[in-house]
């Protein structure tokens, strides 16, 4: 065995190093010309693999399953054999580059196809609501950030299609591999040679399929925090989260990295979406009473509030430690602040104080008053608390954008208004219906705890404010649909008219 | 047209069937051979030895950064094996590095608590795997394996012009060598290239079905 490698032939492998040179020049020419197009190919078809015109469709259908069933060899000797039959010659470099560049734009069509399929359908239906035509949505919009996805399984083609250049040496190519047969051949100097060319394709691979990993782990810690599947960076960076955008879990999330088998199956099982409160909560807004009139002392955890840290945090209850943490960090700025674990359920704490507050101040000493209160505004906490979590369940519809009323998308619209108006509502229409009342309910709740904080701040003895009659002596700004600047969910001034769920008894004066 | 005609004769399509046949066993041997050694390679892979994961990680990157026409030329050449021994080495060599791969995405692809779960049931660690595990695994890992096989029967092409195999692209070549009119060399082509076809797409159509089936069962 040793003799194989004996000196000599070394040395006489390494007198031919000009030709050698050529020859791995020659490979490396081949893979960048046929890279390219293989790039152009897959772009051109993994597009067209959408269309909505099937003709299109069926053609990159059958363009792909050819090309990836039929041996590349073949496909290669096709160019090689058959054309020059017909009259068209073409040297092996430009068969090299044409064959290879067919064969991989197949398989990079399929890549780009899935890579486009796990953008969120929102993506189309936003750019196309705002006035971009289909191309430019595509070109624009979506294959901008299918390009992040697909950059992993595309460098593992790009390793594949080097390898793949070897094939030419079959056709006389001249590449790395040729050369390395016809040295072989010429001097029976079979192993310097082929260890060579190995090293050589190595050193051509190897960073390639290195760049791919480095791009799926930085992509995969990128989707953990648009998924939610990893729990610290998502906690401490739960504001980021921008849910419904990038929702590429289970099956597309595998499709997309087809190309990469081992994040394939790693990602497969990638959790949905943690549920983040919405930032348009009434919530989000007390903290800017408690930034401002101070009238919400912290810490203060109200009896009524135990409970509620459960609730608050909808279905991120788990995260609620480390959003704690992440709240007083965003107290800088009132307005655009979003609350979220430990900090929504404190400010919910906080609710519950006022209510205990607000019996108080209207019934002192007598027990039967105020458990008559009680009752009527325990619906009100009830009905609170059910409106945090459903919040955070529609969020997926509506959008998310801070401050914002407007609705994500044309359904999402139409959706508020199929609920407000249709004539026989479904057991979950009417549920969403509720939830908006809540809303709506809720809404005069967080208004009247402002006043009554701004009043605090502003009359220091306090006696000002006192409950019922705050309520009676200011229908008109409670009672007017969205008033009050309090973004409201798309069915939510309908709401208030329409529905009368029980969450809004114990306000049905403040309605009229 | 005629000369077309003549082609298909029994003798020929005979001859081309039995390239398909020699294709598909090597594909079989080396597919084979290569679950055995792609498991031991991703067992080594994912051991507690840190020798161990060095051997397994150097053979993966090795296998899966050069072109395997070098393995088959190495095997037939410089190791001096019989044809069909070097292709079968060849393959599995080659196709080990991507079947290990495929493996320890699969085992990973089962949550620990699984395994956590079964031995708190009292499971051992061979049943834990065995019934536990891998049933879970495989079913994860067989469109990936699929494809890999369909690659690796496309990839027996190779053998004819490496080291004279007469495999299904060997057979049709010398098919071509009888007949030399344009038309019949195109319906060579076109016969092989169906055959090939019939094959890789019956194959892929397989996984494109089992994923389908697997979704289903997923959501229920």
């Amino acid at each position: 065995m040793l003799e194989v490698f004996a000196p000599f032939k070394w040395e006489a492998l390494v007198q031919r190093w000009p030709d050698l040179l050529a020859a791995f020049g020659t490979t490396v020419g081949i893979s960048a010309l046929a890279l390219l197009m293989a790039l152009a190919l897959g772009i051109l078809f993994g597009v067209l693999s959408v269309s909505r015109v099937a003709v299109l469709r069926g053609v990159t259908r059958v363009y792909v399953e050819v090309v990836q069933n039929v041996p590349l060899l073949l496909q290669v000797f096709v160019l090689y054999a058959i054309f020059p039959l017909v009259g068209f010659t073409l040297a092996a470099f430009w068969i090299g580059v044409l064959a290879i560049g067919i064969y991989h734009g197949g398989y990079m069509s399929e890549v780009v196809r899935s890579g486009i399929g796990s953008i969120h359908r929102g993506q189309f239906e936003a750019a196309r609501s705002q006035g971009f035509g289909y191309w430019q949505t595509m070109f624009l919009v979506v294959l901008p950030q299918a390009f992040r996805i697909i950059l992993p399984p595309l460098a593992v083609q790009a390793a594949n299609l080097v390898k793949n250049t070897s094939v030419l040496a079959l056709i006389a190519g001249g590449e790395l591999m040729y050369f390395a047969n016809s040295f072989a051949g010429a001097t029976s100097y079979y192993g310097p040679a082929y260890v060579v060319a190995a090293v050589l394709y190595f050193a051509i691979c190897f960073p390639l399929s290195r760049l791919a990993l480095y791009l799926e782990r930085r992509t995969r810690s990128r989707r953990h925090l648009a998924t939610g599947d990893a729990s610290e960076e998502l906690a401490a960076d739960q504001m980021e989260v921008t849910p419904g955008t990038h929702d590429i879990t289970g099956r597309a999330a595998a499709a997309t990295l087809a190309g990469g088998v081992g994040t394939m199956y790693e990602t497969v099982d990638i959790a949905p979406a943690r549920r983040a409160p919405s930032p348009r909560h009434p919530l989000h807004a007390l903290g800017e009473a408690e930034g401002g009139a101070g009238a919400f002392g912290r810490g203060g955890a109200g009896a009524a509030g135990g409970s509620a840290a459960s609730g608050g945090a909808g279905g991120s209850a788990g995260s609620a430690g480390p959003g704690g943490s992440a709240g007083p960090g965003g107290a800088g700025n009132p307005l655009g602040q979003r609350f979220t674990g430990r900090v929504a359920a404190e400010i919910a704490d906080e609710i519950g104080l006022e209510i205990a507050q607000e019996i108080a101040e209207e019934c002192g000493g007598d027990a039967a008053c105020a458990r008559r209160a009680l009752r009527t505004k325990g619906a009100r906490l009830k009905a609170h608390r059910r409106l945090e979590r459903r919040v955070a369940a529609r969020r997926g519809v509506e959008g998310q954008v801070s401050g914002s009323a407007a609705p994500a998308s044309r359904e999402a619209a139409a959706e508020g208004l199929r609920d407000v108006h249709a004539p026989d509502r479904s057991p979950e229409a009417d549920d969403a219906l509720a939830s908006r009342a809540e809303t709506a309910a809720s809404d005069r709740i967080t208004r009247e705890a402002r006043r009554r904080a701004d009043a605090d701040a502003a009359h220091a003895d306090g006696k000002a404010p006192a409950g019922p009659g705050t309520g009676a002596s200011a229908p008109s700004t409670a009672g007017a649909p969205g008033g009050g600047g309090m973004p409201s969910g798309g069915g939510a001034p309908g709401g208030d008219g329409v529905c009368p769920a029980d969450a809004a008894d114990g306000e049905g004066r403040d309605g009229e | 047209m005629s000369d077309v005609a003549a082609l298909f004769t029994w003798a020929n399509m005979w001859f081309l069937l039995q390239g398909l046949g020699l294709t598909l066993a090597i594909s079989a041997l080396a597919i084979g051979c290569s679950c055995v050694l792609g498991t031991v390679v991703s067992a080594m892979r994912t051991s507690h030895s840190r020798v161990a994961r060095g051997l397994a990680t150097a053979y993966i990157e090795v296998f899966k950064n050069t072109p395997l026409l070098l393995w088959i030329m190495f095997t037939f050449f410089v190791a001096q094996l019989p044809p069909m021994g070097a292709a079968v080495l060849a393959f599995t060599l080659f196709t080990s590095a991507s079947v290990a791969e495929i493996v320890r995405g699969g085992l990973a692809s089962v949550p620990s608590g699984q395994y956590e779960a079964a031995r708190s049931q009292g499971f051992s660690v061979v049943q834990v795997y065995a019934l536990v595990i891998l049933p879970q695994a495989l079913r994860n890992m067989v469109p990936a394996l699929l494809s890999q096989f369909v690659t690796t029967i496309k990839d027996t092409s190779y053998l004819w012009g490496a080291m004279a195999l007469q495999e299904l692209m060997g057979r049709g070549m010398i098919l071509m060598n009888g007949y030399n009119s344009t038309a019949q060399i195109f319906a060579i082509f076109g016969i092989m290239a169906l055959l090939y076809f019939a094959v890789c797409f019956a194959l892929s159509q397989a996984v494109r079905a089992y994923q389908r089936r697997l979704k289903e069962a997923r959501t229920g």
